[in-house]
Order: C-alpha cells, then sequence, then structure tokens
C-alpha cells in the first residue's frame, strides 16, 4: 500500500502493513501515515489492538510449546534398539536395518555438509554480555566489534518475572536502532541482533514485552561498539 | 496572547474530559481530502484566536487518538495526565503560531505526541539508571495486568495452542521465526524456500482458526450461560 493512498482518510492499512508497525520494522514515509491514520480512524485502532492481543497470545503459545521432538530425541532410536536387543526379531529385522543405517549415515552427510555451507555464507556473530550499571559508570559498558551480528546475553535471575521479554537498541541520540524479542532459557535472557550496527555508544533497553513502552521498562545497559 | 496559556487552557480540558462522548472521528468518513484540509485551517484559527469551540473540536478529533498512541507506546499508568499534557502542549504551540501550515495539524500532531512519548521514556530511563536494584520506592507495573486480564489472557494463549496443535511443523516453525524471533516476511521466505503467497496464506490461516475458536468459545459460554439461568428459573 503506498503511503498516497494510506494518507486518504478512508483507506485503511492491511494487516500485514500492522504486523510491520507492531515488530517495529515500518519505516518513513509509511510510518507517518500510517500514524496519522491511526490517530483519527477508531475503526483501525481497535484493530491494532486486537492484533496486540494476539500477538502477545502467540509469543507466550510458541516461547512454552516445547521443541516437537523432544521427547523422541531422548530416547534412542527405533533401529538402535533393535539391533542392539537380545529380543531380535530376528533374520528379518537384520536384513532391512542395514540399508536403513547406510541411508541414515548418508543423510546426516548431506546435513553437515548444508550446515557448513550455510555457515560459510553467515557472518560469525559476536557474543555481548550485557550488565546493568549505575549511574553513567562507563566500565560496565559492554564492548563488541561493530558491523557484525551480536548475539546479546543478559542475566535474568534478578528480573521481575513476564510473559515475554523484547529488548530495543537505541543509538546515543535516541534513534531506535534495532528491536526484536529476547527469548528466555537457564536463568538468561538472549537475542540475536542480526544486522550490523555501526561503531558507537547505543544503549539497550529490556521491556517486558506484553506492556511495551514505559510501564514495561525493565533495565538499560550500554554497549559500544568499536 | 495570556501570559500563561496553561491556565487558559486547563479549565477547558478538564470539562472536556469530564463530558467527552465517544465521538467519531472527524475526517474518518470524509471523502475529500481538500474539504478536510480547509476545515483544519478553519479549526487552526479558531484554536490560534482562543476560541474554546476550536479547542474542544480538537480534543474531540485527536484524544481519542492520542490516548491510544499513548497508552500503546507508555502503558496505561497515569493516562489521562499524559493526555492533558499533551493536548496543553499542542495548543500552546498552535498559538505560539509554530503550526504554520495549518493543512499539516495532523503530522504537527503527531510530532508533538512522539517527542512527549520519547521524553517521557527518557525520563523514565535517567531516574532509573540510578536505581539498579528494585526497593520499596520504585513501582514496575505488574505486566500481567489484574487477575481478570490474566484469565482472558490466558484464555487466548490456550486457544493459539490448540490452533498451533493443528498445524504441521513446518508451518509451527514459520509462525514461531515470524511472532516470537519476528524475523521479517524476506528473511522467512528466503531462508524456508516460500512464496510471499504461501507466507501470507499461513499467517492468515491461523489467525482466521483463532478467531474460529474463539467464536465457538464464546458461543459455548453463551449457551452454558443460558442453560444455568433456564435451569435456576425452573428451579423456583
Amino acid at each position: 500500500m503506498s503511503v498516497a493512498v494510506l494518507s486518504t482518510f478512508h483507506v485503511h492499512p492491511t494487516d500485514d502493513l500492522l504486523d510491520e508497525y507492531v515488530f517495529g520494522r515500518l519505516q518513513e514515509p509509511a510510518l507517518s501515515a500510517l500514524e496519522d491514520h491511526l490517530f483519527t480512524c477508531s475503526s483501525c485502532q481497535s484493530t491494532l489492538a486486537e492484533l496486540d492481543d494476539y500477538i502477545r497470545a502467540m509469543k507466550t503459545a510458541l516461547a512454552e510449546r516445547k521443541p516437537a521432538n523432544s521427547a523422541s530425541a531422548a530416547a534412542p532410536p527405533a533401529w538402535a534398539r533393535l539391533l542392539g536387543g537380545t529380543t531380535l526379531l530376528g533374520g528379518t529385522t537384520m536384513v532391512w536395518a542395514i540399508p536403513l543405517l547406510l541411508v541414515l549415515a548418508g543423510g546426516a552427510m548431506v546435513s553437515w555438509r548444508l550446515a557448513s555451507w550455510r555457515m560459510q555464507l553467515a557472518p560469525e556473530s559476536v557474543a555481548a554480555t550485557l550488565t546493568a550499571f549505575r549511574g553513567g559508570d562507563r566500565a560496565a559498558f559492554a564492548h563488541a566489534p561493530a558491523g557484525k551480528p551480536l548475539d546479546l546475553v543478559i542475566d535474568g535471575t534478578s528480573l521481575p518475572a513476564a510473559g515475554a521479554y523484547r529488548l530495543q537498541i537505541v543509538d546515543a541520540s535516541g534513534h531506535d536502532a534495532w528491536s526484536g524479542a529476547a527469548l528466555a532459557s537457564d536463568g538468561k535472557l538472549s537475542a540475536h541482533v542480526s544486522k550490523g550496527l555501526s561503531p558507537g555508544v547505543y544503549w539497550v533497553r529490556l521491556y517486558a514485552s506484553q506492556v511495551f513502552g514505559e510501564a514495561g521498562l525493565l533495565r538499560e545497559f550500554g554497549l559500544r561498539l568499536d | 496572547m495570556p501570559a500563561d496559556p496553561l491556565q487558559e487552557v486547563a479549565p477547558v480540558l478538564a470539562e472536556l474530559e469530564k463530558n467527552a462522548p465517544d465521538h467519531p472521528a472527524l475526517g474518518s468518513d470524509a471523502t475529500d481530502n481538500t474539504e478536510a484540509y480547509a476545515e483544519w485551517v478553519d479549526l487552526v484559527e479558531r484554536i490560534r484566536t482562543g476560541q474554546i469551540d476550536g479547542m474542544a473540536e480538537l480534543y474531540h478529533l485527536f484524544s481519542r487518538g492520542i490516548r491510544f498512541y499513548l497508552c500503546r507506546q507508555l502503558g496505561p499508568q497515569e493516562l489521562d495526565d499524559k493526555v492533558h499534557d499533551t493536548f496543553v502542549v499542542v495548543v500552546q504551540a498552535i498559538r505560539k503560531g509554530e503550526l504554520r501550515e495549518p493543512q499539516r495539524l495532523m503530522g504537527f500532531v503527531r510530532t508533538i505526541v512522539r517527542r512527549q512519548v520519547a521524553a517521557h521514556i527518557d525520563r523514565v530511563v535517567h531516574s532509573r539508571r540510578e536505581q539498579m536494584d528494585l526497593d520499596s520506592s520504585v513501582r514496575i507495573a505488574d505486566p500481567r495486568g489484574n487477575p481478570e486480564e490474566a484469565a482472558i489472557f490466558r484464555q487466548r494463549v490456550d486457544l493459539i495452542e490448540r490452533v498451533l496443535a493443528e498445524l504441521a511443523e513446518r508451518d509451527r516453525e514459520i509462525l514461531t521465526r515470524f511472532y516470537l524471533h519476528e524475523q521479517s516476511q524476506e528473511e522467512i521466505c528466503s531462508e524456508m524456500a516460500l512464496t510471499e503467497t504461501q507466507f501470507r496464506l499461513l499467517k492468515s490461516r491461523a489467525k482466521a482458526r483463532f478467531g474460529e475458536l474463539g467464536k465457538k468459545k464464546l458461543a459455548h459460554k453463551a449457551l452454558h450461560a443460558f442453560f444455568l439461568r433456564t435451569s435456576a428459573g425452573l428451579s423456583h
């Protein structure tokens, strides 16, 4: 949908456009045009509020969902049990187990080669552990190289519980540089910043993402990229 | 121009907020932008010259949108005060002549609201930098809201879990990438060899299914409540 169409009062944004707005991916001038529309269109305000609720619930449901194969991954594959067990079905089992082993080995080799190839194409991420600081103590800034993807890690032990967390990175001028979900696991929060950021000082803000904005702001961290 | 515009505007605001009806947004039914812009030029002039009906109209036009935007960005705490402050800033700026092109009233209000949000978050962040540990003087709203809201939210999550259980693993992965990891449509389609149509179809199917299950649940609740009332009536 073009900006010119959005600026016309009686044309409403699509669900896809609202998705982009909710995730903070909408850029100017479409962003201003959409917000102008939302200021005066109560119908779209309601649609956006419903979308916010839907996305929050979806995030929570997906985060709570266990990996699909976690139960079966814990148990040894059936073919291993058949080969190793004492209660074999006899010669019939051994006959088809061997070609099955060969197929699986071939598949594993292909998967490994594909994964290696993908890793070569993707720039290597750099890990950065964020520490909350007091009163502008620059020594507590995390350091990382500029221009590279980042894997941000936060110690979550003293944080209030929330359904989901979100990080926002702003530059020294307060402009939004990146935002995305932070995933909780083993008492830590982690987030992957796929785009490389320019050198400079950044502030990383952690929110409880069910209430984005002031009421959901939990911590702020310093990050310097050189 | 009065010495303190705030003193003149504040009582008007209080009255407007007390009596604010659910006013349909001006312009939402406008089919001609030229007419709307002409209305704004007239409106701005009335505000600039201090006419109360101008401020009332501005309030009816934008208060709901400003309230919605501020609530979304800053949360529901002290929302009335924030809307009030924003409205005062807008009126003051108009009366000082800072709006040079009245037909750009919408963008002008938007800019002021955004600045209010940014300034508010900066104030909160600066004050919290001095208080790393939570103590009794620092209150952060429970993100789960009140128990009723938490129960409603939990119901929504349960419905979505039912929707997810009906999907194939690959479809769940796509939704996980989009909603949980917040990958863009382009990234997902590129990494998972999907077309844009396939992606959008899955997204809308999941949302539609969620809506269906929600309606069924509501209908079931209404029927259940009806039978409860009916049986209660029969027992008398």
